[in-house]
């Protein structure tokens, strides 16, 4: 889950009284935070992905006030005027590698509030993370900050060939040529694919012609750093899904529209037409009905209680004509419809105010038909003294190299060791495996499993059929072939089926000394001795035997209706 | 696993294997431990025969066994062939350094995907790659690579290596630990002092068929044992007891009233996220979380299901049901992702199949299976684990109901504590977490669940309120076996899984 670390004493300033870390901690069980170590003034929190504005303090500041009662509605009024002359243009070019773009500008409250070193510190760090989330590493969208009084509007997006391109990086008092920047700072070799064409690249600039940004790369030095003592502060953000880049301005407005800053709209003017930068701003609309509520919620509760609640949620809620009306904030796309309300009216109650109460039964439990079968076949095992193992589905390529299976294993596109490289095809291989491990155990060694197993099948619409096997393995003096054909009858035997073993060469066995058993036509038993080569990979002191069961194959063919017979 | 054949109950009287042995010690240097092997030598029997005798001796408490066990790594057989190869990362690096290649060039110049992998890899972390369409070296490769180096000197001794890079290449199965125990045994004071002319009275030791089938017990007497003398461990083939406990948690759920549905675990991505309102983007889908199978190409999806779920995702649900659903997701739905094939990573894939074929209301269903995910292994973590899937539907049913199922469920488990808090699923809403009280971590989360989100039901036709769940039932199982490690889980040493207590 995402993750951040917030300054205590900062929250606090924003509450309308200052809480108690416990008092803090206790509350925000009732909320999609996950608070964890405190180290000084910082609370390391973890959030649910979909409330990315809670790692931002002023967006925990507000969700605490909600909760505790100490705060109440949206508390954000769309500004619906753009500040004179604060506008952008797109040149056509650029549309197809960024193709939105949005941007809005800040303002500080009349008579102080002006950016501070701790929001700058803020804001920075939010920036990061959200590139991280929202922007999928700036790929989906990118946020850029400027000092809008020391920069000269409108602004404008283009497509430059790098040879135009001089560039001072923010943090460097070095100007570089556009080439050189691409080819040696970091973050460009990162992102530089991200804002580049060939050998243009995309730039953003003010009227006096001044590079703000290589977007989404790195901001310019001066016209791209905002400092403490700004009082107006441009936000644009460019991407290649829209949704996202909205997002990211909703999310960014949050630090500063708590502080009491204003938010103007910026018109950006595109070879599509203009458009009047306030769908960023504008709350979004959903309206509620009470019987939707206590349907999914199994409460009843009046318009004004629902009200009440999604005011809570720092939402803004009225009744009109029994229906809620809500309005929602930039910085909450995670409110989509109806259902997302009504979570928000459960999250602001407590779901400690939700008696469970048990669900009306008229169903009847039972266990699939191949657990009855598996059942029996584990309860064979134990009885001829195999110890059930347990081992993982995942095998290294060694092991899926051995040649004990008649399918061969899948390999993974993107192991994360060679450990677990490839798909099980057999059991047989895990169990080997376990028995290398337990050389220094006293034998005989008898080892079972019951487990899934992947195999290869062409017509599925994954190429591949998930099955269950049953394999028997025995590392034991004076072991081999006749003893796994001895397990074979005894199971044949068992569920009442009759057939004869036929030769089989499977790489892995001694040569003459595998078989494969049919029942009508299909393969349901294969046993055989494992070759000395694995067992002296192994290092394994003992011959080893072993008799594999296709579990489904042998349920298609004789579905046992009562317990195991008596030999 | 069973005591050696022909072991006799031990006894105050001595055998004459064991007055050997006791006799061997005595004629060593008094002081010093013989040692096992040596002792061999002394005495006329075979190995496993002595080793029996020794052990007995020792539970009689008159012999002292001093174990010095030593490590060593060296190469495995994997480890030596890359050591004459090269490894994976230098068979790169020879290539680039002809100049820079696609990975299809790579490909085809010999280097095999798995080998692959493990040099991207290798070499991303070391900077010595440029990362882009085509690869490319950042840097002049150094000579000889540290992972080299270790192999080499491994090779030739055991000499003290760094130990990052030591366990760095033990992942990657190219070294391993060779362990060797040396066993010296020794006289304890008793064992001195016991008296070997006259050590219980004649006569004998185990009743044998021959005995019995001649009658010739009625003339024979028996050595009397030390009843109060320790016996040899029983141990006998067991349940493994993680999947003992899963069928325990199984039958918990039959008896509340569910069904098990099993589905498979290798899904088209359709199954496993898009079913679920999962957005195509969402970072959880990406191959650094997910395990994608190769060589496989996912085939058609049922046309009419593909075409509600793409609908939902991209907001264009028809517009009677509008004021339901959500905009969606507002990204291009592509077919192309919905039907790449990996490893599922929630059983809830098996919940959509299941819901797609419709069941009648009401219907309860559950799935305690395997899922997959791309984690590095380690105490907390592993790349597989099972869930314990439930869904159920009928009309009338309300999150509180759900909040009911969970509690209900815990209890039946023996968890006697649990609370619920806020969390979030692309395909519930409400979603909850339920804590349960673990006696030494405190809260921690177990019981994920939620109300699936009309945009999950109406591509399925399921038109009543429908809750599900996923619990990672291996955290409680841990909980419940006393575990504190959860590859213990997957626990294969015969000894111990013998002794297992219930």
């Amino acid at each position: 889950m995402p993750q951040s670390a917030l300054s205590l004493e900062r929250i606090n300033a924003l509450l309308p009284r200052p809480v108690s870390e416990e008092t803090l901690r206790e509350t925000l069980f009732r909320s999609k935070v996950e608070p964890g170590a405190r180290l000084g003034d910082r609370l390391t929190v973890e959030v649910t992905p979909d409330r990315l504005d809670l790692l931002d303090e002023a967006g925990l500041a507000r969700e605490l006030s909600g909760l505790m009662g100490l705060a109440r509605g949206m508390g954000y009024a769309f500004e619906p005027a753009p500040l004179p002359g604060v506008e952008a243009r797109q040149n056509a070019s650029v549309s197809p590698l960024r193709g939105e773009f949005l941007a809005v500008a800040l303002e500080a409250p009349a008579g102080g509030g002006a950016l501070d070193a701790g929001l700058l510190d803020e804001v920075i760090r939010f920036q990061e993370l959200l590139h991280a989330t929202t922007g999928r590493d700036r790929r989906a969208g990118s946020l850029g900050l400027y000092p809008l009084e020391r920069l000269t509007p409108p602004f404008r997006y283009a497509l430059e060939p790098l040879g135009q391109i001089r560039f001072t990086p923010l943090s460097s008092s070095q100007e570089l040529a556009g080439k050189d920047f691409y080819q040696t700072h970091p973050l460009a070799l990162r992102y530089g694919d991200l804002g580049r064409q060939g050998e243009l690249a995309l730039t953003l600039r003010d009227e006096e012609d001044r590079i703000l940004s290589l977007p989404p790369v790195l901001n310019a030095a001066t016209t791209g750093e905002i400092r403490p003592g700004d009082r107006r502060i441009l936000v644009e953000a460019t991407g290649t899904r829209p949704a996202r880049v909205r997002e990211l301005i909703g999310y960014m407005l949050l630090p500063f529209v708590e502080r009491g800053w204003k938010a103007h709209p910026v018109p950006i003017h595109g070879p599509e037409g203009s458009r009047d930068g306030q769908e960023v701003l504008r709350p979004r609309r959903f309206t509620l009905a009470g019987a939707g509520v206590q349907r999914l919620l199994g409460v009843r509760l009046t318009a004004g209680e629902l009200a009440d609640h999604l005011q809570q949620a720092r939402l803004a809620a009225e009744v009109r004509e029994g229906r809620i009306q809500v309005e929602a904030p930039p910085w909450r796309p995670d409110l989509l419809a109806e259902v997302d309300l009504i979570e928000e009216v459960a999250v602001a109650r407590g779901f400690g105010r939700f008696p469970p109460i048990l669900p009306p039964s008229s169903t009847r439990g039972a266990r699939s038909r191949s657990a009855h079968q598996e059942a029996q076949l584990r309860e064979v095992a134990l009885g001829m003294d195999f110890q059930e193992l347990y081992t993982p589905v995942l095998i290294p390529g060694t092991a899926a190299g051995w040649g004990l299976t008649l399918s061969e294993p899948l390999a993974l596109v993107n192991p994360v060791s060679t450990e677990f490289s490839h798909v099980r095809s057999s059991l047989v291989p895990g169990l080997l495996a376990s028995l290398g491990r337990n050389t220094r155990s006293p034998y005989p060694q008898r080892v079972f499993e019951l487990g899934t197993v992947v195999l290869r099948e062409a017509e599925a619409a994954t190429g591949t059929r998930t099955d269950r096997q049953f394999a028997l393995v025995e590392g034991a003096a004076g072991t081999g072939f006749a003893r796994a054909a001895a397990w074979a009858e005894r199971l044949l035997d068992l569920f009442r089926l009759t057939a004869g073993r036929e030769p089989l060469e499977v790489p892995g066995t001694i040569p003459g000394r595998c078989a494969q058993i049919r029942v009508a036509g299909e393969v349901v038993l294969w046993m055989g001795e494992v070759h000395p080569r694995i067992l002296s990979e192994l290092h394994l002191p003992e011959p080893v035997a072993f008799l594999v069961v296709h579990g489904s194959r042998l349920e298609r063919l004789r579905p046992l209706a009562s317990g195991v017979s008596a030999p | 696993m069973e005591g050696a054949p022909g072991d006799a109950p031990l006894g105050l009287s001595l055998s004459g294997l064991e007055r050997e042995i006791l006799r061997a010690l005595r004629g060593a240097t008094p002081g010093s431990p013989v040692g096992e092997t040596d002792l061999m030598t002394r005495v006329s029997a075979p190995p496993d025969t002595v080793r029996g005798g020794l052990q007995r001796l020792r539970a009689k408490g008159w012999l002292v066994l001093e174990e010095t066990s030593q490590e060593r790594w060296v190469l495995t057989v994997r480890g030596r062939e890359a050591l004459a190869e090269g490894l994976p990362e230098r068979r790169l690096l020879r290539l680039l350094e002809r100049g820079p290649r696609t990975l299809e060039e790579i490909r085809g110049e010999g280097l095999d995907p798995d080998a692959l992998t493990v040099a991207l890899g290798q070499l991303k972390r070391k900077g010595l790659l440029v990362p882009g369409r085509s690869l490319a070296l950042a840097a002049d490769p150094p000579a000889t690579l540290e992972e080299e180096e270790v192999l080499s000197r491994l090779d030739q001794g055991d000499l003290p290596v760094s130990s990052e890079v030591r366990t760095n290449l033990a992942r990657r199965g190219l070294v391993t630990v060779e362990r060797t125990v040396e066993r010296r045994w020794s006289l304890s004071p008793q064992g001195a002092s016991v008296s070997l002319e006259g050590a219980g009275p004649e006569g004998v030791g185990a009743l044998t068929a021959q005995h019995l089938l001649k009658d010739r017990w009625r003339t024979l007497a028996f050595r009397p044992y030390d009843v109060r003398a320790p016996v040899p461990f029983v141990g006998g083939a067991r349940y493994h007891p993680y999947l003992e406990w899963l069928r325990q948690v199984e039958e918990v759920l039959v008896g509340l009233g569910f069904e098990e549905y099993r589905g498979p675990i290798v899904e088209q991505e359709f199954y496993n996220n898009d079913l679920l309102f999962m957005p195509q983007e969402h970072p959880a889908r990406s191959l650094q979380d997910m395990l994608a199978l190769a060589g496989l190409e996912g085939g058609r999806i049922p046309a009419a299901l593909l075409r509600s779920v793409a609908a939902v995702h991209e907001g264009r649900a028809p517009p009677r049901q509008r004021s339901a659903l959500s905009p969606g997701w507002q990204t291009p739905y592509e077919e192309s992702v919905a039907r790449r094939v990996v490893l599922r990573s929630q059983t809830t894939a098996a919940t959509g199949r299941y819901l797609a074929s419709h069941p009648r209301p009401p219907f309860r269903m559950y799935s305690v299976d395997l899922v997959f995910r791309r984690d590095a292994v380690d105490a907390q973590h592993h790349l597989q684990f099972h869930q314990a899937e439930g869904v159920m539907g009928r009309r009338g049913l309300t999150f509180r109901h759900l909040l009911g199922l969970l509690e209900q469920f815990t209890h039946a488990l023996g968890i006697p504590e649990v609370r619920f808090q806020p969390t979030y699923f692309p395909f519930t809403e409400p979603s909850v977490q339920g804590m349960v009280r673990h006696p030494t971590l405190g809260w921690i989360e177990a019981l994920p669940g939620g109300m699936f989100r009309p945009e999950v039901l109406r591509p399925l036709g399921v038109k009543v309120p429908t809750a599900a769940w996923g619990i990672g039932i291996g955290r409680l199982a841990l909980v419940a076996l006393g575990l504190n490690d959860i590859r213990e889980l997957f626990l294969d040493d015969l000894p111990r899984l013998s002794e297992w207590r219930f």
